[in-house]
């Protein structure tokens, strides 16, 4: 009796770590994807598909820079991709530089920040901004992420 | 370094020859080198991006370092083995300092080293094949006014028989043709200038296009997408299909080689990361004329779609 009290309360905690791993993997991608919405909507206003709205801009901007902080903790153990990237395609080198994955997601929140201030300027001037966040985005997606 | 013999002197004379001939030397109109130019095609070409030294811990990874030391060492791991990039500074004893400008062109284009041996296909002579004799002369004079250093790279690691280099002569019949890319009189300026930089210095093909079970690229499925070389993924199909980036405009295609931003807010990742900041460095008119060249290939279906 005791050993399989003692063994469901295993297969219980197992099973939690489990639904905590995917859904840290379900959280942490749903963010991105967000990001990605909020960066495809700033890629339509410099190409001139749609017009350019500072204040949407910025409001991207505070958006993509909102993420960076929670971003940050849904890496938990055990929940690295594989190159096949059946379920995710997070590199196992996160959690060998978790130091300089960190860095760069707060250098992200800085980018982010001048991104905003920089909204105001018009698409012209804010090309530039946008590209240097673009820079630290790829910065990371090409250290850490399985090649799409 | 080798011995140059009296048939070497003559196939420079001649080429000498022939490049006055045609005025092949002087994009610039005055007989020298175009250095601009050169250093254009060697960011065209991503040279730096390749024979860049390796970050400490792991040798497939760049260090980032300054792009004008392509002191090589950092490796490729490919199912053929583990191939080290070479140093291409201008240094005498490991890099090219012992070089003439044949000897480069020679290698762009023929595979072969001064030596005579066959050089490795994962350097992309057969791109390179196609680039004007007058870029490649340029790209020359711009190499030899780097820094020379003297920085050594380890011999390839490759299984058997990989490891034998007279065996590319065989690879080498069957893909290289020798043929400079020559404009198709039927399509815009702008289109063959965008097919030149992709089939070019661009070396485009090298990744995005399949290759059969001995290393050749498919030509019936140019740019379609293939399986990465160093087996991580998949590189991306380039055509104008569904499974391509037949929903891409031009300008989206430009815009994404600008900024590394696709149109669906993506960031180009991977080993495309380099190839980007190489291609946001070109000119505005080179990016726009690459999306026309792309938008204008025969669209090639792969089992992979892009994500969007």
């Amino acid at each position: 009796m005791k050993r399989i009290v003692i063994g469901l309360l295993v297969g219980c905690i197992a099973a939690g770590a489990a639904l905590a791993q995917d859904g840290a993997i379900k959280r942490r991608q749903a963010l991105m994807g967000q990001n990605g919405e909020s960066a495809e909507l700033i890629t339509k206003m410099l190409k001139g598909e749609v017009p350019y709205d500072a204040t949407k801009v910025a409001a991207a901007m505070t958006a993509i820079g909102g993420t960076t902080d929670e971003f940050i903790t849904l890496f938990p153990e055990g929940t690295a991709g594989t190159a096949d990237k059946k379920g995710n395609d997070a590199k196992p080198e996160i959690w060998q530089n978790k130091a300089d994955f960190a860095a760069r997601a707060m250098k992200l929140k800085q980018d982010s920040g001048l991104a905003v201030a920089a909204a105001a300027g018009g698409a012209q001037n804010f090309l530039p901004v946008f590209a240097e966040l673009g820079k630290t985005c790829q910065g990371c997606h090409e250290k850490y992420q399985f090649q799409r | 370094m080798h011995r140059r013999n009296a048939a070497f002197f003559a196939a420079v004379l001649i080429s000498s020859a022939a490049t006055a001939a045609f005025g092949q030397t002087s994009p610039n109109g005055v007989g020298k080198p175009n250095l601009q130019n050169g250093r254009y095609m060697y960011t065209a070409g991503g040279c730096a991006s390749c024979h860049a030294a390796p970050a400490s811990a792991k040798c497939d990874e760049p260090k980032a370092a300054d792009d004008l030391k392509p002191v090589g060492g950092r490796c490729l791991k490919t199912d053929f083995g583990t191939f080290y990039v070479p140093n291409i500074t201008p240094d005498k004893t490991v890099g090219l300092g012992g070089w003439t400008e044949q000897d480069f062109i020679t290698s762009m284009t023929q595979g072969t080293s001064p030596s005579g041996d066959n050089l490795y296909p994962a350097f992309p002579y057969a791109s390179y094949q196609r680039m004007k004799r007058s870029d490649l002369v340029d790209l020359w004079a711009f190499l030899k006014t780097l820094e020379p250093i003297a920085s050594t790279v380890p011999d390839h690691d490759l299984s058997f028989p990989y490891n034998i280099r007279s065996g590319l002569s065989v690879w080498k019949g069957l893909y290289l043709d020798g043929k400079i890319f020559t404009p198709d009189p039927s399509k815009s300026a702008q289109i063959n200038r965008g097919a030149y930089l992709v089939e070019g210095p661009g070396h485009c093909g090298e990744c995005h296009t399949p290759r059969d079970t001995l290393g050749g690229i498919i030509g019936a499925k140019k740019l379609g997408g293939a399986p990465d070389p160093e087996g991580k993924g998949f590189t991306p199909n380039i055509t104008p299909d569904k499974t391509g980036i037949g929903s891409w405009s031009e300008k989206d295609i430009s815009f994404s080689l600008q900024t590394g931003f696709t149109p669906s807010g993506d960031i180009m990742g991977g080993a495309m990361a380099k190839v980007q900041q190489n291609m946001a460095k070109l000119t505005k008119d080179d990016r726009d004329a690459i999306a026309a060249y792309l938008k204008s290939i025969p669209p090639v279906e792969s089992q992979h779609s892009k994500k969007k």
